[in-house]
């Protein structure tokens, strides 16, 4: 049997830190101990508090995206589908996708309050611009020659769209979540350092800094890296399996 | 019902149709006449071939004569054909583009079924049944991209007769294969036709292949299109690929491309 080839990079990345370290050649305030780091990140999990930041930093992303596809899947498709739709509203689009999420906010708390909701909705903002481009793009780009076989196939008008266009825009949407899904993590971490919460990541991280708690701004730091990298396996996953078609 | 097949005489009557496409040219619009008053009948069970140049306006043509464009002028006539509107079946030009990359080949010969509310379980049935009668040995749970491309071809041509059609329209359903899968798919595609009897019509850039499914060769002028020359095809019946060796395949085959060269050229 072969031996498993585990990737070098993340032992040397650790073997770094561990060196540097325990030489004391960075001041530990900015680089705490790797073995403290992992008792806090242990510690915070089987404790519940850090788990309790990261469900709280996940409901609110995953809301948000959630909302998002329902808002920005279907007006894109309706966009890529409509020439009308996509003069009168196209620009606009590209206009608000151009606006950083943070120039937003100061809007949205006003709006809205400094509660989740402003969280959610400004995700809601961002994300759904970004799936409507996507769908668009995805929608415009179907192939002709499909369409035109499903037309002489005797496919309706909702048939072409919903069994053809969709399906061919798919693989174009899907890049469009997963966009979508980097973008609502960091602008929740964010907003969860600006904004009034008592979790969160992004809360936990900010509040470590605060008290110069530097072991604890890693745990925090870490575990959300782990998310990021978690949620890209998952995507990774549910695209080998479901649109392993795309492009062939 | 299928009423058609079996029946004596003209199932098919194209008759003086004319159509023309507005074009923008420097800004203006411009008419071009594609079609010219082309006029030809096809047999009931019979297989036309339309031969002739590249863009001389075939496609135009089937399209017309499966419903999806109104001709200008003419008319085309149907007999004894489904008075609902006859079925047709239709093999397109580039079957990569053509079939859906995201369902498998089963799903794909099945889809003219699934538009009709066919469901789940009477479509895989059916799709069995025909690629048994077929002989087509298909792997029907793998995705386009795994198969080759007469595989692909023959997919594309079970989803055209999956639904029982009435006339089966195929547009240079072969040009996209090599020479060796070329001469395969016609072999099968011609002894397709002779088993059920289906009245076909194929456009072709390809004189050989043209002559050898054809009983009935029309050559095509560039545009606007028009009708050169007929030619009537006796070879015998089931075809067979040494036919094309023949020195009365030759015969046709000089004959079309004088007729060619002349209209073309």
């Amino acid at each position: 049997m072969r031996r498993k080839n585990w990737p070098l990079g993340p032992a040397i990345v650790l073997l770094a830190w561990v060196v540097l370290y325990w030489g004391g050649l960075v001041n530990p305030l900015l680089l705490p101990s790797p073995w403290e780091v992992f008792l806090r990140l242990s510690r915070g999990l089987f404790s519940r508090d850090l788990l309790r930041d990261l469900g709280a930093t996940v409901y609110r992303a995953g809301a948000g995206i959630l909302l998002a596809s329902l808002i920005g899947i279907p007006l894109g498709a309706f966009m890529g589908a409509s020439q009308r739709f996509q003069r009168h509203f196209g620009g606009l689009v590209d206009f608000f996708r151009s606006i950083p999420a943070t120039a937003m906010l100061p809007l949205f708390m006003v709006a809205f309050g400094i509660g989740d909701q402003t969280r959610i909705l400004l995700v809601v903002f961002c994300t759904s611009l970004i799936m409507i481009v996507n769908t668009h793009a995805g929608v415009r780009n179907v192939s002709r020659a499909r369409l035109m076989a499903a037309r002489a196939m005797g496919a309706t008008r909702w048939q072409s769209l919903s069994r053809v266009a969709v399906m061919d825009a798919l693989p174009q949407v899907f890049t469009g979540f997963r966009v979508s899904v980097s973008l609502s993590l960091i602008i929740v971490v964010v907003t969860e350092m600006l904004i009034g919460t008592s979790m969160g990541l992004g809360h936990r991280i900010y509040e470590a800094q605060l008290i110069y708690n530097s072991v604890e701004m890693f745990a925090a730091i870490i575990l959300t890296g782990c998310l990021g990298a978690g949620l890209n396996l998952i995507l990774d996953f549910v695209e080998k399996r479901h649109l392993h078609w795309a492009g062939r | 019902m299928p009423v058609s097949t079996g029946q004596v005489g003209a199932l098919l009557g194209v008759e003086a149709v004319s159509k023309s496409f507005t074009r923008l040219v420097d800004g203006q619009t411009q008419g071009v006449k594609v079609l010219d008053a082309i006029d030809f009948e096809v047999k009931a069970g019979s297989t036309t071939s339309l031969f002739g140049p590249n863009g001389c306006g075939k496609t135009t043509l089937l399209n017309t004569i499966a419903g999806l464009l109104a001709p200008d002028a003419g008319r085309v006539r149907y007999c004894g054909l489904d008075p609902e509107g006859p079925r047709f079946g239709f093999v397109f030009q580039n079957y990569r583009e053509s079939l859906f990359p995201w369902l498998t080949a089963s799903d794909n010969i099945a889809f003219p079924l699934a538009l009709r509310g066919v469901g789940r379980r009477e479509r895989t049935s059916r799709v069995r049944e025909l690629t048994e009668s077929l002989e087509m040995a298909l792997p029907l749970d793998l995705y386009p991209y795994q198969l080759s491309g007469g595989q692909l071809q023959m997919v594309a041509i079970a989803r055209a007769l999956i639904t029982d059609p009435e006339i089966l329209l195929l547009d240079e359903p072969f040009s996209a294969l090599d020479y060796q899968a070329r001469l395969q798919t016609q072999l099968r595609v011609s002894g397709i036709l002779e088993k059920v009897k289906l009245t076909a019509l194929i456009v072709s850039h390809d004189p050989d292949e043209a002559i050898f499914l054809a009983d009935d060769l029309l050559v095509v002028t560039n545009i606007p299109a028009r009708v050169a020359s007929r030619i009537h095809v006796r070879l015998d019946r089931p075809r067979s690929l040494d036919m094309m060796e023949s020195a009365e395949f030759l015969g046709y085959r000089n004959s079309v491309l004088k007729s060619f060269r002349e209209v073309a050229l």
